[in-house]
């Protein structure tokens, strides 16, 4: 569903992504570490074509991202790490508003489904976006994920800001949606939450991905072990 | 998702307040301007009102008098005053010129507060040269004048930056831009189409308040249909280029602050700048003639005329057989002299005249050429014509008052030679004077410009990044 292949991005004299090629497939939780500049919101940032590849290709089910911008949005959901929605606007309406954007047209009662489904509970359906917290904002993209039935998911540190209760029942969002056959991507800080979600996990460094292995053979204990020895290289070298 | 962007378009500013703002502003501004506009025109109205009144006043003694005169009464009225003698007509009592306001001209203040609005040419004096200004109050000149048409000139497109300035740039401040880009919409376009609707809404606002002001304070106005269409359509144009502007700043820099900063440089260019210059430009290469100058070589040679009296007299009877006696026993006096030397003077005065009209005419030129650098120049000239307030009318009032003194001066001159006197016959046919507004407003022509103005802004600068549809996020 999501495929990298050899890309590559330049800026001036600094490579970001370096020849970087990976794959997420239907139903697959790719989860990329790595410390702050290591490429993976560069990575996501291609993939929504927020910033042009250097060279090589991004794929969204099967099309190339630089050449068709728009299409390849039809298949997605990006919930940055900040998701940030219209304040005035209730949940409600925020996320008809983005439906809508994207071709889709729900009546209030299949709205309010969603949100529920994504756990919004149900008395902060009404109420503006303003009073929100960050979970509950990111529940208001996953809801639009569900409405759209996006197939992939790009999700750039989410749970970094949230409590240790909001971050589980994110975790137990992606895990349900993962379930439904969506390609997720997720980049982020935390390795506990990512052994515990993801079907593999890729680890970045100076734009390359240093380590690519599937989470159910690798225990936390161990990924921690790799994750250092990356890191410390890194700093030795 | 025109519909879409509508809709919650609408709700957005309503919860921001923006759309009850705009209403309140609107509405004061355009209410104290038509009021400020109204209370001149007011002014105008009475002023014309009170000379017309002592005109009639004039008019009524004077017929009295004339009836008195053909009964064989006694007047007790020394010979000069006797209004029997058409000289005593000719400068004793001389028609009066009115310029009635316009249906609009409540709209814009103009040249209205320099200029007098009547004037009563006598059968002596030089009528070409006649005074038209007034004495105005210099403060109200310092500051203007707060009419409708420097709310529309000056003040809409300030409120429009404050309403179209940060259109993207808040999104991107708030954080909304990377959600936007994510989904499959092309931003540039969304951006295109709020700003379309805001483009609506706020021509819609202007429309209705101005259409209701209009209506409750100046319904003569509806009297000039046409006018009053031109108006509604040179706004909407001008709303229009400031848009246009608006979305240009919006895409190049995007950035809430520099995009204020920006559109309040381009305001002041286009509003303040630019017409400074053009009307210094004017003014340099082209000076206004003085009038004083041309008075006095006017004198010079009327001096000059005064030595040749009998050789000037001779020949004007030359060239104008029909007014002489033929029995030899011809008596000049002051009047026949007068009028005699005042052809010739009219002649040779004629290049100077010719060389002072040229030059406004050079100066009115060079202005049209340079009034498309700015919409300002373009609105403020077009709104002046509507009112009937601008210089070129002023102008031609003056070219109507001259050429109406002629006429009455060549109705009581052959009078004069003829030795005929004046009776109330006479009375009821002497010529009137009646303004015409014979001004072309070229509303579609500056509508038009300014039309071609803001398309070509709008293709040179924005049409590149409408065709890329996707413009990477981190340029914008």
């Amino acid at each position: 569903m999501i495929t990298i292949k050899n890309i590559t991005k330049k800026f001036n004299d600094f490579i970001a992504v370096n020849n970087l090629s990976l794959e997420v497939k239907e139903g697959e939780i790719l989860c990329l570490l790595g410390a702050n500049g290591a490429g993976k919101s560069t990575t996501i940032n291609m993939l929504l074509n927020f910033i042009e590849p250097s060279f090589g290709s991004a794929k969204i089910n099967g099309l190339d991202v630089v050449k068709n911008p728009i299409k390849t949005k039809n298949f997605l959901t990006y919930i940055p790490e900040n998701l940030m929605l219209y304040p005035t606007l209730t949940a409600i309406e925020n996320l008809d508003y983005f439906c809508k954007l994207s071709g889709k047209n729900f009546d209030k009662t299949e709205l309010k489904l969603y949100l529920t489904d994504a756990g919004l509970q149900e008395e902060a359906h009404n109420n503006r976006v303003k009073t929100f917290s960050k979970g509950m904002r990111q529940k208001v993209g996953i809801a639009l994920a569900i409405a759209k039935e996006s197939k992939v998911l790009l999700l750039d540190e989410p749970t970094s800001g949230l409590d240790p209760k909001s971050s589980n029942e994110f975790m137990d969002l992606l895990t349900r949606m993962k379930d439904d056959g969506v390609a997720i991507l997720m980049a982020t800080h935390d390795l506990f939450r990512a052994k515990e979600v993801s079907t593999h996990i890729g680890i970045m460094r100076s734009g390359k991905l240093e380590n690519y292995s599937d989470s159910s053979k690798v225990s936390l204990k161990e990924l921690e072990t790799i994750y250092l020895d990356i890191m410390n290289f890194k700093n030795v070298s | 998702m025109f519909y879409n962007n509508l809709i919650y378009e609408i709700k957005l500013l309503i919860r921001s307040n923006w759309l009850i703002l705009l209403l309140i502003g609107i509405t004061l501004l355009f209410v104290f301007a038509t009021f400020n506009g109204n209370k001149n025109v007011t002014k105008r109205v009475n002023d014309i009102a009170e000379v017309q009144e002592g005109f009639n006043k004039k008019d009524s003694l004077m017929l009295a008098t004339l009836i008195k005169i053909e009964k064989g009464e006694k007047t007790g009225l020394p010979y000069w005053q006797l209004p029997s003698e058409p000289m005593t007509v000719g400068s004793r009592y001389p028609r009066i010129a009115i310029m009635h306001p316009e249906a609009l001209s409540f709209l814009a203040t103009g040249q209205s507060d320099m200029y007098t609005h009547f004037k009563s040419p006598t059968v002596y004096g030089n009528n070409f040269a006649l005074d038209y200004s007034e004495m105005v109050n210099p403060v109200q000149l310092l500051f203007g004048n707060f009419d409708l048409a420097f709310v529309i000139i000056y003040i809409l497109p300030l409120l429009i930056i404050a309403f179209t300035f940060n259109v993207l740039s808040k999104e991107k401040e708030l954080g909304t831009l990377r959600l936007l880009g994510a989904q499959p919409i092309s931003v540039i376009n969304w951006l295109l189409q709020k700003i379309i609707i805001r483009y609506l809404i706020f021509t819609i606002i202007t429309s209705i308040i101005l259409l209701i002001t209009i209506a409750l304070f100046s319904p003569n106005a509806f009297n000039s249909i046409n006018n009053l269409f031109g108006l509604f359509l040179l706004i909407y144009g001008y709303i229009l280029f400031w848009f246009v502007i608006s979305f240009i700043v919006n895409i190049k820099i995007n950035h809430s602050s520099k995009n204020a900063l920006s559109l309040i440089g381009i305001w002041l260019l286009i509003v303040m700048v630019l017409p400074a210059t053009v009307n210094q430009i004017g003014n340099s290469l082209y000076p206004t003639p003085s009038r004083l100058k041309m008075i006095n070589e006017i004198r010079l040679i009327k001096k000059e005329n005064e030595k040749k009296q009998n050789e000037i007299m001779s020949e004007y009877l030359r060239t104008h057989p029909e007014l002489a006696q033929g029995n030899g026993n011809d008596k000049f006096g002051f009047w026949h002299n007068y009028f005699a030397s005042e052809k010739i003077m009219e002649e040779r005065t004629k290049p100077l005249l010719a060389e002072y009209d040229l030059q406004l005419k050079k100066q009115q030129n060079l202005i049209r050429m340079f009034k498309y650098v700015s919409p300002a120049i373009l609105m403020q000239q077009s709104l002046n014509n509507i009112a009937g307030t601008s210089e070129k009318h002023y102008n031609d009032y003056k070219k109507q008052v001259f050429e109406f003194s002629n006429t009455w001066r060549d109705y009581l001159v052959p009078m004069l030679f003829k030795k005929q006197k004046f009776k109330v016959d006479n009375y009821k046919e002497l010529p009137q004077f009646t303004y015409k507004n014979r001004i072309v407003n070229n509303v579609w022509l500056n509508l038009l410009s300014m039309l071609i103005l803001s398309i070509t802004i709008f293709v040179l600068l924005g049409f590149k990044d409408l065709k890329r549809k996707i413009i990477p996020i981190t340029r914008l």
